[in-house]
């Protein structure tokens, strides 16, 4: 086996063989010209202030940690109904040590013009360590959203205070310290979910590998400048974590007594979903080359249904890259869909839900297998970004180095089908990066969502569209009410399911809301 | 390679009579007929049929080159290494000058892990021999990659290879067989390590040398420098170009082709190496390389309606290859051929085929539950979670790394 994750991925090279290609996967081509011509989705960059550079220390010594962080949160920390944001930072190495402003997580507030300011340093956000992942949820149902900050070797629990500050209360909540692991663990990604319906948050932890920089492999070529980032297989993979909401604001950890234990992989992203319709959310944690996992939140309680619901391993059977991932109703049956992004000569994949707990792949029907060869994919999100009512497919690209940078890309849905539409989209849009983290979020509030991306060692981009599109409120489905257009909470990631009422419902009937994303994952408030 | 020229080479080994064996009247012809009709099963790949009848005609005549080459091969091929080594040793010793059965020899020494007697085959076959030095000295490259002790080897030999040449190749060859031993050890032993790297490497390199002073056409360098650049370097563009060269060279040489269709391949030109593994196949129908490259091709685009005929000439091909059984099996359980996969699946999975990561388990158990098999899905199901976990639990690399 190659040692280098670069390596291995080389070995696997291979692209598009138009000849082997079913009749209408080669008609792609004129679907894409289509839905250009049609114009439904333009993108403009930029966001006055907004002026966040993720930075990851990397010095050529290629820590597995330089690869995967970036995590980006929505909250409305004010509480004035305009989304914020809050981007995760890295630090230096391999101290993991936020040795200088540079490396601060920061909070951005939006001024509702447009533009946005970083009040992080009043609201005390500044951050400890090496932070990958954020999730946003009002977890002691005080009115205010909060914030989890997931980081190498620690996590950390930002209260609201309600004054424009925040205190964190990690270890009076009981989340300081490895917990049951028994050693610091990388959390890469966190959501909230109310697993046991107590109407209390609750919190799982997608936890990566047992890593330290000390003990990191060195991998590739031996020269300057060869080395690579070391395929994950070199790493032992790390256990998940769920900690209970006792309502008091402290957490107990209930990882083993959930029946959790099994629940081992190199987790990424998570995806959070009601995708067995009955109710109760549960949840998919992509895995990097390891099993994928989804946690089944049934009559019995939580219990992990990967390989038997078909979504362990590739639509092919194999094992790829896991990074990011998200349910929605991608071939409108109402149905919540998985999509899966990996990186490039994998294929991101697309697990289309059967019903009754089971998925079959849908990468090849939907195009996305041959779509997304050749690019490498972190955060993504299904989102209606033309209004249309169908959900579109944003996934942030950027390969592991600086010299495979590449650009965002935007799957636009045609019925079930994807067609990649980045190219016409705005000329900006095509800057290549080390795109990592998206949100979604309408930030302007005219009705269509915009989405926030990082980029390593870049200035964050925000992707809006431009003045051409519907009112969201116009293609809304089954008069969602709740959520008029103009809202952000409207234009934000609850509308995933936009235009596909049935799942929609399901959202509303399991009391969940989907506030953010960070590297690809839901989180969910209640 | 070997189809053509034992083709070229049947018309007059068909005319000799005793040259290699040692029949005589009645026997000769019936020698002669079972040797025809091995050969015959042999061409069509059909080395289960082919081996009882070329043992027959062995028996008849025990020294005969071919009747032990054929043998050898098709016992290489149904995965007995160990059963081919001495029927392709006789070949070797009833041909001294040919390269044909040290070629074989090697691979199924080294397919033994006997990488000492392997390259003691290979030296004998000057083509085959420098392949094999340059794939041995990336797999131990690749082994020091492992631990700081292995690093601090290979930077030694980096810096040997940047510097002048101070030792020459002398002595390498002699030794390379107790130097492969010594790697064989627990741990590693980075003395070793380096001495047969460089060895490898130098060997490598002489015969490179030898082979542009020698050759009559330039084909066999080139094809050289192309898998120096396809193994070694990964550098497929590079790769690319030599092949091409020697093609223009040996124009339709099958060897060649398959070499640029996996150079394509390897280098993101699916399309173009399709091309080229059809050409090959179309000379030769039982490239394997050229075959592979185009299974490989068609999995890779879930195109598994086309994959599936080329797997199942693979399968005959290599009827003691797992790998395109198991890929067979993969392409039939995609597409409905629930039985026929489970009886490819199930019994390479028994056999103890590689899934350290449970995926074809779980595989075997969509297609177990599909045929009505609950219990037994149960059971596929539990061992890929099984086998997935034990994997992820593992570290392959503590306490290795530099600080």
């Amino acid at each position: 086996m190659n040692q280098s994750r670069r390596g291995f991925l080389r070995t696997g090279a291979g692209v598009l063989v138009a000849g082997a290609l079913p009749g209408w996967l080669r008609a792609a081509p004129e679907l894409l010209r289509a839905a250009e011509a049609e114009g439904r989705i333009r993108m403009e960059l930029g966001a006055p202030g907004l002026d966040f550079v993720l930075r990851n220390d990397a010095a050529g010594r290629m820590y597995q940690v330089e690869t995967v962080l970036g995590g980006l949160g929505v909250i409305d920390f004010d509480g004035d109904g305009w989304p914020d944001l809050f981007c995760t930072n890295g630090a230096s190495l391999p101290s993991l040590e936020k040795t200088g402003p540079g490396f601060w997580n920061r909070l951005y507030r939006n001024n509702r013009d447009g533009s946005f300011s970083d009040v992080t340093e009043k609201a005390g956000l500044q951050g400890q360590g090496y932070s990958m992942g954020v999730a946003v949820a009002d977890y002691d149902n005080d009115g205010r959203e909060d914030l989890f900050v997931a980081g190498v070797h620690g996590n950390h629990l930002y209260r609201n205070n309600g004054d424009g500050t925040f205190t964190d209360v990690t270890e009076k909540a009981g989340l300081a310290g490895p917990g049951q692991l028994g050693r610091p663990a990388w959390t890469v990604a966190a959501c909230w979910l109310d697993y046991d319906n107590d109407g209390r948050l609750d919190l799982f932890l997608s936890n990566y590998c047992d890593w330290s920089a000390g003990t990191d492999p060195v991998c590739g070529g031996m020269a300057d400048g060869s080395r690579a980032y070391c395929h994950p297989d070199k790493y032992r993979a790390e256990q998940m974590q769920l900690f209970h909401n006792n309502g008091d604001g402290t957490f107990t950890e209930v990882t083993r007594k959930q029946g959790l234990p099994d629940l081992i992989g190199k987790g990424m992203g998570i995806a959070l979903s009601d995708f067995a319709g009955d109710g109760r959310p549960g949840l998919f944690v992509a895995n990097d080359n390891a099993r994928n996992l989804l946690v089944r939140n049934g009559s019995k309680g939580l219990e992990e249904a990967g390989v038997e619901a078909g979504v362990a391993y590739n639509g092919d059977g194999r094992n790829i890259s896991g990074m990011g991932a998200d349910f929605g109703d991608i071939d409108g049956d109402g149905l919540p869909d998985l999509v899966m992004t990996g990186l490039k000569n994998e294929t991101w994949e697309v697990f289309l839900n059967r019903g009754k707990g089971q998925f079959d792949d849908g990468s090849v029907s939907t195009g996305l297998l041959n779509l997304s060869r050749q690019a490498s994919g972190w955060s993504c999100g299904l989102v209606d970004l033309d209004n249309d009512g169908w959900l579109d497919l944003f996934v942030a690209g950027g390969g592991l180095e600086a010299k495979d940078a590449q650009p965002n890309r935007i799957f636009r849905n045609l019925g079930g089908r994807f067609a990649d539409v980045s190219s016409g989209v705005g000329a900006d849009f095509g800057r290549a990066g080390l795109h990592r983290g998206a949100v979604f979020a309408d930030f302007d509030r005219d009705g269509r969502l915009d989405a926030a991306v990082t980029a390593i060692n870049g200035r964050m981009e925000l992707v809006e569209p431009d003045g051409d599109g519907e009112p969201l409120a116009a293609v809304a489905a089954d008069g969602d009410e709740e959520q008029p257009a103009g809202d952000w909470r409207g234009g934000n990631v609850p509308n995933w399911n936009r235009g596909t009422g049935a799942v929609a419902n399901d959202q509303q009937l399991s009391g969940i809301r989907v506030v953010e994303r960070v590297d690809g994952a839901l989180w969910v408030g209640g | 390679m070997f189809g053509i020229a034992l083709t070229g080479a049947w018309a007059g080994a068909a005319g000799q009579e005793g040259t290699d064996g040692q029949t005589g009247g009645h026997g000769e012809s019936r020698f002669d007929e079972l040797l025809h009709e091995g050969f015959a099963l042999h061409q069509q790949a059909r080395f289960t049929e082919a081996i009882p009848i070329l043992e027959q005609a062995r028996r008849l005549a025990p020294g005969d080159y071919f009747a032990n080459l054929l043998l050898g091969i098709d016992l290489l091929r149904m995965g007995r290494a160990e059963a081919a080594l001495p029927r392709l040793e006789a070949a070797a010793t009833a041909r001294p000058g040919e390269e044909i059965p040290e070629e074989y020899l090697g691979e199924a020494q080294a397919g033994l892990g006997h990488n000492g007697a392997a390259a003691t085959a290979y030296q004998r076959a000057l083509l085959a021999w420098a392949g094999f030095a340059l794939e041995r000295f990336r797999q131990i490259e690749e082994r020091l990659r492992d631990t700081p002790e292995g690093v601090a080897v290979a930077r030694r030999i980096e810096a040997a290879a940047a510097g002048p040449e101070k030792a020459g190749a002398q002595g390498c060859a002699a030794g390379i067989a107790g130097l492969e031993r010594r790697l064989t050890g627990a741990g590693l032993d980075g003395d070793a390590a380096y001495r047969l790297a460089t060895c490898y490497a130098r060997l490598a390199g002489q015969a490179a040398t030898q082979m542009a002073a020698n050759a009559k056409d330039t084909a066999a360098v080139e094809r050289l420098h192309g898998e120096i650049l396809m193994r070694l370097s990964e550098d497929y563009p590079g790769a690319i170009g030599e092949f091409q060269k020697a093609l223009a060279l040996h124009p339709g040489d099958p060897a060649l082709l398959e070499r640029l269709a996996e150079a394509q391949y390897s280098g993101g030109d699916p399309e173009g190496a399709r091309r080229s593994a059809e050409a090959a196949l179309a000379i030769d129908p039982h490239r394997r390389s050229a075959l592979r490259t185009e299974a490989a091709i068609a999995m890779e685009t879930r195109d598994y309606e086309g994959a599936i005929p080329t797997l199942r000439k693979l399968v005959t091909e290599e009827p003691g290859n797992r790998k395109p059984q198991v890929e067979l099996g993969r392409a039939l359980a995609q597409t409905g051929h629930d039985a026929d996969a489970a009886a490819l699946l199930e019994p390479a999975l028994a056999g103890g085929y590689v899934d350290e990561k449970g995926a074809l388990h779980a595989l075997l158990a969509r297609v177990l539950l599909r045929l009505n098999r609950p219990e037994e899905a149960a059971k596929a199901e539990a061992e890929a979670r099984r086998l997935s976990d034990a994997f992820q639990e593992k570290n392959r690399s503590a306490n290795e790394a530099p600080k």
